[in-house]
């Protein structure tokens, strides 16, 4: 299998080109999109560092809470219970729910 | 090659320009500056014998269709002249199109010169001496609007604090509603709501950094009406501290440039009454959610077809909107992080 450069290099290389090449041609709103597209290259980069190792976080902390273990597909219904269940003395048990840097876990 | 819909429509601007500003008045330098598929927003000169008009065009090109929420071009029009008149710092309206025209529904206004880029107006040294003044200044001018005689301004979609609370709810099961935190800020929501519901008033519904134009010396105008809507008043006051309008700048909860107190000191020296603290709480939390929502909406409407890079980018945003919950309503200590 060829993995080389890695998924996080191509992703650079995009936005280098984005930024340094196609950035500077533009205006407007061509460009103010640009700068967007830069920008969702940058969350599918931190998604790919924090994202399985969030999921994982967020199983555990779930198992634990609730004692039994979960599929990744009833979690969210499962985590919405929690939601609406939750007193101000559980709200840390909301804090745990979201992952660092805000990236979505469901 | 035909006349294209670009081709026809620039004829028909030539043609609507030269009704309004004389035969010998001409397009110029028209550009397109944003907007997407059902409203557009176009930068052009006039130029006559008299001299040079900067204008700016805003029109839905579809005609009759718009948005939910949407006021509709016309009424847009009407309410900017009607804060215009309270001395609300707002462009001029002049000329709102008649079917007949070819040019869908929307309007011509003058064109206010400086900066509507949250990122320049936050950041750059030209608007330093703007930023201290400017909370105060988008208080006074939310006041200013919440002046306008609500008989005067016609047809208008009511909002209650009961309405936004099912309204949200419903958008929230609409979208597929599974998020915790969402479901626990609506419970804060519904156990801490005003215990009276305001008179009606006329609210901008969508006044923030990004939808004003600033100049070194501070705020000149406030744009971008297409919610106007009659509602409780402290809503505005709310929705300018949103999380997302600070633009990164978390410390400065008004817009990323001042403080609440600043806003709400502004507020007051027009109104004469102080501000209900427990209220501006209130619409900011039910503004930082709603926003939330709006970002989920466009997470559905890009998986549904709607390939825009900015939509995606948006709708992404959705789980930042549950942090910021976080760090208002479940802080150490009942003190808020944001």
């Amino acid at each position: 299998m060829y993995d080389q450069p890695t998924a996080r290099e191509l992703i650079d290389a995009v936005q280098g080109f984005l930024r340094d090449e196609v950035s500077p041609t533009l205006s407007g709103r061509l460009a103010f999109h640009a700068r967007v597209a830069v920008n969702v290259l940058e969350t599918v980069k931190r998604e790919l560092e924090l994202g399985p190792g969030a999921v994982a976080g967020e199983g555990a902390r779930l198992a634990a809470l609730l004692g039994r273990e979960f599929q990744a597909g009833e979690r969210s219904v499962e985590k919405a219970a929690i939601g609406r269940r939750a007193s101000e003395v559980e709200v840390d048990l909301l804090a745990m729910l979201v992952a660092p840097g805000g990236q979505p876990l469901v | 090659m035909g006349a294209g819909p670009a081709q026809t429509f620039e004829t028909a601007l030539g043609a609507c320009i030269a009704r309004r500003f004389g035969p010998d008045a001409k397009v110029a330098r028209l550009e397109r500056l944003s907007g997407g598929a059902s409203q557009e927003l176009w930068a052009f000169d006039v130029e006559s014998p008299e001299g040079t008009r900067e204008l700016i065009l805003r029109r839905n090109p579809g005609g009759t269709v718009k948005r939910e929420n949407a006021a509709g071009m016309e009424t847009e029009a009407r309410l900017i002249e009607l804060a215009r008149a309270t001395g609300t710092p707002v462009p001029e309206v002049v000329h709102v199109f008649s079917p007949e025209e070819g040019l869908g529904s929307g309007f011509l206004m003058t064109r206010i010169p400086g900066e509507t880029l949250a990122r320049r107006i936050l950041r750059d040294d030209l608007y330093a001496r703007a930023r201290p003044v400017l909370a105060h200044q988008m208080g006074a001018a939310a006041a200013l609007i919440h002046r306008i005689d609500p008989a005067k301004a016609g047809p208008l979609r009511v909002s209650t604090v009961e309405s936004s609370l099912d309204g949200a709810y419903a958008l929230y099961k609409a979208n597929g509603g599974r998020r915790p935190v969402i479901e626990w800020a609506f419970r804060w929501l519904r156990e801490n709501r005003p215990a009276t519901e305001a008179t009606p008033t006329v609210v901008h519904g969508d006044m923030r950094t990004g939808n004003i134009i600033v100049g070194p010396e501070g705020l000149r105008a406030v744009l971008d009406w297409e919610v106007v809507h009659l509602g409780d008043p402290i809503y505005d006051l709310g929705w300018i501290c949103t999380p997302s309008w600070r633009f990164g700048e978390i410390d400065k909860p008004a817009g990323g440039f001042g403080s609440r107190e600043d806003l709400w000191a502004g507020y007051e020296s027009v109104t004469g009454v102080p501000v209900d603290r427990q209220r501006a709480r209130f619409w900011e939390v039910m503004s930082t959610l709603r926003w939330g929502l709006s970002c989920a909406m466009m997470a559905r409407e890009f998986q549904a077809g709607e390939r825009s890079v900015e939509k995606a980018a948006i709708g992404r945003r959705a789980s930042e909107v549950e942090v910021d919950l976080l760090a208002m309503l479940a802080a150490p200590g009942g003190q808020p992080l944001v």
